[in-house]
């Protein structure tokens, strides 16, 4: 009997970062919830209006009360659509808009890293998401600062201390093991 | 420049407006079902009916707008699983990458999914992380190279390592 090799499937994640997706979900869900609640405060009072004069005219000449609301239910939807629609792209862009800010920041940050600047604070502002891993990205920069300036200070006092040839040695392999977890 | 890819957003901008022409399409046809019932033929009956209608659509549009919003809620709420993980993927991964940086494990170039965006934000880590073991390839081999002299006599050997010390010291200097 042939063994066939397992199948390895990878589940692919969506739902990664609930403050990001979430987040923004409940945004759209707050201008939906808006836009259905001015557009029923709206048609409600305009509907049964328009259907009491109507019933009050007497000339009826429809077969169907949307008949009478026909253009007046139209405009509203398309109004409901545009004014959803148009708030919900303006919040999709504005978010990444501060979204780019944000990258762009830690983008900078780690340019400016890897050219030795690694005490400059990520600026904040923008995306919630990225000040957040600014702040994780300056903790990664700060513990290779420590470690850069200990390496230096370890080369300088062995170089100018004048310790003995043994303890030389020692610290001189010591120097070469940190040197070593620089960026693993 | 960083920056979102123009079809990825213009994707996301046709979704939600899919996404909300759905629900207004839903809302439509409910009103439009409720409303286009046929009207008695009669002046009394139609009177009457129309009263009645009247009266109760306050309800009838409730529903029917609960209804839509419910509808362009969730699916929004899938828009953004499903399409804003294009986004929110690359940053869960750096942040994975830097907590592995900070734990001391082997850092891997980092790459993203096809697809993803803020690919300069992985070029940009790479290019650090580059920079930072060219350092100490380079520190190494300074000191390697010290330490081969020490095949000859102990005090060339000493001063060798020392200069090697003042080059890694000068070397790291650029780092603030």
């Amino acid at each position: 009997m042939r063994n066939h090799p397992p199948h390895i499937t990878r589940r692919r994640i969506y739902f990664i970062n609930p403050r990001f997706q979430g987040g923004t979900a409940l945004l759209f869900a707050f201008l939906v919830a808006l836009g259905g609640a001015v557009f029923w405060w709206r048609i409600d009072r305009e509907l049964g209006q328009a259907l009491q004069e109507i019933s009050l005219r007497g000339h009826y000449s429809m077969k169907s009360a949307h008949e009478v609301v026909r253009d007046l239910l139209a405009w509203r939807l398309v109004a409901l659509f545009a004014g959803v629609y148009l708030a919900g792209a303006a919040v999709f862009l504005l978010l990444l808009r501060a979204i780019l800010l944000g990258a762009a920041r830690a983008v900078g940050t780690l340019r400016a890293s890897a050219e030795g600047d690694l005490s400059t604070p990520t600026p904040t502002g923008g995306s919630a998401e990225f000040n957040r891993f600014g702040k994780q990205l300056d903790g990664a920069r700060g513990e290779t600062l420590m470690l850069l300036r200990e390496i230096r200070g370890e080369a300088a006092s062995l170089a100018s201390g004048n310790p003995p040839p043994e303890e030389f040695r020692l610290r001189w392999d010591g120097l070469k093991e940190k040197i070593r977890g620089i960026a693993p | 420049m960083i920056h979102v890819h123009r079809p990825y957003r213009l994707w996301f901008l046709t979704r939600l407006g899919i996404n909300f022409a759905g629900g207004v399409a839903v809302l439509a046809v409910i009103l439009y079902l409720v409303l286009s019932r046929p009207l008695p033929g009669d002046y009394s009956a139609l009177y009457y009916s129309l009263l009645t209608l009247s009266a109760f659509l306050r309800r009838i549009i409730a529903i029917s707008v609960l209804a839509y919003v419910l509808l362009s809620i969730g699916s929004t709420a899938l828009l953004c699983v499903f399409g804003l993980h294009k986004m929110a993927g690359p940053l869960y991964r750096m942040e994975r990458v830097i907590e592995g940086y900070l734990e001391g494990a082997s850092t891997r170039p980092v790459s993203f999914r096809p697809g993803d965006q803020f690919e300069p934000l992985a070029e940009a880590f790479n290019g650090w992380i580059g920079t930072l073991r060219k350092d100490r390839q380079r520190l190494l081999t300074r000191m390697e190279t010290a330490e081969r002299l020490c095949l000859q006599d102990e005090a060339t050997c000493r001063a060798e390592m020392e200069n090697a010390l003042r080059e890694v010291e000068a070397e790291l200097s650029r780092y603030h």
